[in-house]
């Protein structure tokens, strides 16, 4: 039986699915894909964690709020799980200096709860969680003295109906850190350890094959190309498979433990961790094949990966000092350099830098760089590939290609 | 069956193997120069020459994995396409496998690129696994096996698709005598099939008892070509003739057809022209005293390939006297 010309080779799909079935056979990478699981799982749970377990936090109080905390305190404690120690205050001048100089989490000036920031409907710490209880217990308290003492007259019903809810000032603008700051940097560092490893992935096997001469086998019957594309295919869909597995260990974190991070903007951050990590992966794998091509033992693989690695290494360090808000429009401009944009894109997202504009423009200009490095990537692999012995030059490979033509 | 297609004026036999004046040069260094053979099908065929003489260069071009400086490789009388080479079947002398991938999948996968579907492929590689002994090896990784079955599965990779054209770089090397029989007679089922074989090696010994024809190279030149029994008894032959009572060398004076001679003991080698002269030197020597044992051997394929290459120690070190 001979293949004829489909619209894809089907021999790009058996190397493919050799690819995937090596990958998944593999220990290593089950292994792999347990850990950076539990790491990805670890990064939503124990922020949590952390913040719920913090057993007893500072509130300051005026002297006419006194007696509402004493029946409120027991009750916010015993919702929030969080203990609440009262500190008694001389003024609103020196309650307000505890709050911003972090001396109280809170004050209570007996009509209004002061925070130092404006605490946002979502936050899960144990500060937010016990200004919100305390805010609830404090308004039904009121309104049950007013329904209990007096003979319920029409206009406290009409209370009822629609209670008083406790005053909250905030005596500082929010500040500009974005939500999901965390899970942006975790993607970061999830991205970079992925990226790297499925570059590590196709670089060695592409070694593998020039040095155990097996290539010579697979060369004689099909084109250098559809060899180097099955294998990046291959290799792709598992790292594809490795991240779904991640991000559904990442969301099913967060719905056990009530992480904003399953709705909203942080879905959308992990989406688009996901979009970034397939284009990176585009990207530079692609590169890694070329730069394997290059060399037959595998003991040369670092002196050719170290030309692929100094951008990665690169745009991760970009994408680390974007996330601390540093780097200023010299990392903007980065962000479109398509191969520092999978690093900064999605930091730049997440804090609002980058609109869907900016975004679409920097995948579109990774997607156009992508046809030129699979081009440059396959006429090395194609010089490179049947060449053993030392270390080929760049250019002597590019030459070798056209001597195959 | 063979059969006769006209092309460019020549006759080329169904399932030949033409090399048609390959050049190819590294750098300024020639490694093929006007090297041109045949191997028809039905035969094994040895490719013999000293170490980088060009032997991989020749069954690397013939795969398409070195660019041609000149000449062509023909397979049907046609140029060899990749088409073609889906009906080769390739086993480089740096042996090539998975080493992480099981002997079946390594061989399924093998099978599946040459065009078969997988149920055949494995269906095949049952045959050779059991054919070859490997049946308890079939599920073990590669890196598992032992040296000798890794070239028995070697071998099967090359045969899993019933390749019309099989190439063998160094198939012998690293087997041991028995797995040596096990892949000569597999060599020998597959010729008598019809299939075409070329392989290279440097066990001449064994070449000699298994191969039909031979085509010995050097320097990236063909030296010598044709059948084994040809090429051995073209340089003449060995009489050795063995004397019950003592005698000198006086009696081979003047004798036609005697190339040279030496003695061991009672016994005197004697390289002919040809077997023609035999009777007139055996003759001679009954003439000249009593003999007890007289044989007349053809030379050995590895003289004929010292010779070939230039370096026959017999005619150049060893013989007496020529006359």
């Amino acid at each position: 039986m001979r293949w004829n010309r489909r619209i894809v080779d089907p021999t790009i799909l058996l190397v493919t699915s050799r690819e995937i079935n090596q990958r998944l056979s593999s220990k290593a990478y089950r292994v792999a894909t347990v850990v950076v699981m539990l790491i990805a799982a670890g990064a939503v749970v124990v922020p949590r964690l952390v913040s719920s377990g913090k057993s007893s936090i500072a509130v300051g109080v005026l002297g006419s709020g006194r007696i509402q905390l004493v029946s409120a305190i027991p009750k916010v404690s015993r919702i929030t799980g969080v203990k609440l120690k009262v500190v008694g205050e001389d003024s609103i001048a020196t309650l307000d200096q505890a709050v911003r100089t972090g001396r109280i989490a809170f004050g209570f000036t007996g009509s209004a709860i002061v925070t130092d920031r404006p605490i946002q409907s979502g936050d899960s710490s144990a500060l937010a969680r016990s200004v919100f209880t305390l805010s609830g217990v404090l308004s039904t308290e009121r309104l049950l003295n007013s329904t209990v003492v007096h003979n319920v007259p029409p206009s406290v019903v009409s209370e009822i109906m629609s209670p008083p809810t406790m005053a909250r000032v905030a005596l500082n603008p929010p500040k500009s850190k974005p939500k999901n700051q965390v899970a942006a940097i975790v993607g970061l560092v999830v991205l970079f350890t992925l990226l790297s490893q499925y570059g590590a992935w196709v670089l060695l096997g592409v070694i593998e094959e020039k040095s155990s001469r097996i290539v010579e086998i697979l060369i004689s019957v099909i084109r250098p190309r559809t060899l180097l594309i099955g294998k990046v295919l291959g290799i792709g869909l598992v790292a594809l498979l490795q991240a779904l597995l991640i991000l559904a260990a990442t969301f099913i974190a967060a719905s056990a433990t009530g992480s904003s991070i399953v709705g909203g903007a942080g879905a959308m951050l992990l989406l688009m961790e996901l979009g970034w990590l397939l284009l990176g992966y585009a990207l530079y794998c692609s590169l890694f094949a070329a730069a394997g091509s290059l060399v037959s033992r595998l003991e040369d693989a670092q002196s050719v990966s170290v030309v692929v690695q100094i951008p990665m290494v690169m745009g991760y360090v970009a994408g680390l000092t974007a996330a601390g808000g540093g780097g200023g429009s010299l990392l903007h401009i980065l962000a479109y350099v398509p191969l520092f944009a999978p690093f900064l894109v999605p930091i730049y997202w997440n804090a609002g830098v980058m609109g869907v504009v900016g975004v679409a423009t920097a995948a579109l200009l990774l997607a156009a760089t992508l046809s030129l490095t699979y081009r440059l990537a396959a006429r090395l692999y194609e010089g490179g590939i049947l060449q053993g012995g030392q270390k080929l030059k760049f250019r002597r490979a590019l030459a070798l290609a056209r001597e195959m033509d | 069956m063979l059969t006769g297609i006209l092309e460019l004026g020549e006759v080329f036999v169904d399932g030949t193997l033409s090399l048609r004046s390959l050049e190819r040069s590294f750098g300024t260094t020639p490694v093929l120069r006007d090297l041109s053979f045949d191997v028809p099908p039905g035969l094994i065929f040895g490719f013999l020459g000293p170490n980088g003489s060009g032997k991989t260069t020749t069954m690397r071009a013939i795969f398409g994995l070195t660019r041609l400086d000149g000449g062509e490789v023909l397979f049907n009388g046609h140029r060899v396409d990749r088409q073609d080479r889906l009906s080769f079947g390739y086993m480089p002398e740096e042996r090539g496998l998975y080493r992480k991938m099981t002997a079946s999948a390594q061989l399924r996968y093998l099978g599946q690129l040459h065009g078969l579907t997988a149920a055949e492929a494995d269906r095949r590689a049952s045959y050779w696994f059991d054919r070859l002994g490997l049946v308890d090896h079939s599920n073990k990784k590669i890196e598992a096996l032992s040296l000798g079955n890794q070239q028995r599965v070697q071998l099967v990779a090359a045969l899993i698709h019933d390749p019309q054209l099989l190439v063998l770089d160094e198939p012998f090397s690293g087997l041991d005598p028995v797995a040596t029989a096990s892949m000569a007679e597999v060599m020998r089922e597959l010729v008598t099939q019809g299939r075409t074989l070329l392989f290279s090696s440097h066990q001449l010994d064994l070449v000699e008892s298994i191969c039909d024809s031979v085509a010995i190279i050097n320097d990236g030149r063909l030296v010598a070509q044709g059948s084994v029994f040809e090429l051995t008894v073209a340089d003449g032959l060995d009489l050795t003739i063995t004397f019950s009572e003592p005698t000198d060398d006086t009696w081979l004076d003047g004798l036609a057809g005697v190339v040279g001679f030496n003695r061991t003991g009672e016994s005197v080698h004697i390289r002919l022209v040809s077997k023609d002269e035999a009777n007139g030197v055996v003759s001679a020597a009954m003439a000249a005293a009593r003999i007890s044992e007289f044989r007349l051997d053809r030379l050995k394929l590895s003289q004929v390939f010292l010779k070939a290459v230039g370096s026959d120690p017999h005619i150049s070190g060893t013989v007496g006297v020529a006359l």
